[in-house]
């Protein structure tokens, strides 16, 4: 099969540093060897990157959606976002940086979208919104108060609270700033607290 | 402790014992702060479900010039292709002349219509259903 790639690209990535333990070839070594095989056009590299990660993606998907079919839609279309800005990576982090970077983003658009599309969002599929409240503090009347939340502000504190990132780590994670995070944070915690106080 | 800044300080996830008082003698800092358990278990929450079987292979067959995807869409292009093939062929034959035959070719000779006129009635005539009176048992 032919290279979607010029000849000249993989050259471009940094050389596998000869491992210090010893020369023994690392996890971060051979992914960027199959990087370079995928970048030469080998979609057999590529599953083998794939199939390394999957787990990893599904569980994070497992935070912001619920059904099994949407969680494999989305994990689809991380790696063929992955698959499509392989030649951006360039080996200074690891790949499972670089690729969460692309799951969370994703998730994050797809979240945007449905809400967008007047879709209800994946934690309110089967909830009834507008029911009157029986025991304000029942998870369920909870989950009602959280379902009028935005989705940027689900994301991050799901983030916050669930993953139990920082505001450094999720900047990180997310190429965002810090100082974007924050801001974003702050709203989020602030929407979320009149909510718990009931005043939506 | 205000109620205020009671309820920042867990939105922070401070935890104490001037909260803990706080909380026993107010009642709707107590419920405040069972939501706010509620929802952090919430965000907390995920739902597990493993890679299906040949994940890895599912995708690949997305990737754009994929042999996989060259060989899915032949499959599908295959039965219309073909249709249009046979549709092809038959409008050319319909169109095409026919070949000369003998029988078309020439015109029919004298003796050859005359043979033609005996042997089948002329259009009108009643066939002969039943015999006539006069006619040979």
């Amino acid at each position: 099969m032919a290279s979607r790639f010029p000849e000249f690209l993989p050259a471009l990535l940094p050389q596998p540093l000869m491992m210090a333990q010893g020369g023994a070839i690392g996890t971060e070594d051979s992914e960027l060897r199959l990087v370079r095989q995928s970048l030469a056009g080998d979609p057999q590299a590529y599953a083998a990157l794939v199939r390394a990660h999957e787990r990893r993606v599904f569980r994070l998907l497992g935070r912001f959606f619920r059904r099994p079919e949407e969680i494999e839609d989305v994990a689809q279309e991380i790696f063929l976002r992955a698959w499509q800005r392989l030649s951006t990576f360039r080996g200074e982090a690891p790949f499972e940086h670089w690729l969460t970077r692309i799951a969370l983003r994703a998730a994050y658009d797809r979240l945007r979208r449905r809400s967008a599309t007047g879709e209800p969002l994946p934690w309110s599929e089967e909830l009834d919104v507008a029911a009157p409240a029986a025991d304000p503090t029942a998870r369920i009347e909870v989950e009602r108060l959280l379902a009028h939340l935005p989705p940027a502000d689900r994301f991050v504190l799901t983030l916050l609270e669930g993953e139990g990132w920082s505001v450094a780590e999720i900047a990180e994670r997310l190429g965002w700033s810090s100082v974007n995070v924050k801001v974003r944070a702050h709203r989020a915690r602030k929407r979320l607290r009149r909510l718990l106080e009931g005043a939506p | 402790m205000s109620c205020q800044a009671l309820r920042d300080r867990l939105l922070r996830g401070e935890t104490g014992e001037p909260i803990d008082r706080h909380l026993a003698t107010c009642p709707e800092c107590a419920g405040f702060a069972a939501r706010w358990q509620a929802a952090r278990g919430l965000f907390g929450e995920r739902v597990e479900v493993p890679p299906p079987p040949f994940f890895a292979q599912r995708v690949i067959a997305r990737l754009p010039g994929s042999t996989e995807v060259i060989g899915r869409l032949a499959l599908r292009v295959l039965p219309a292709a073909l249709a249009l093939a046979l549709a092809i062929a038959w409008v050319g034959l319909e169109q095409a002349p026919l070949p000369a035959s003998g029988l078309l070719a020439e015109e029919p000779s004298a003796e050859s219509l005359l043979t033609y006129s005996v042997l089948v009635p002329a259009q009108g005539a009643a066939p002969p259903s039943s015999p006539g009176p006069g006619a040979p048992r």
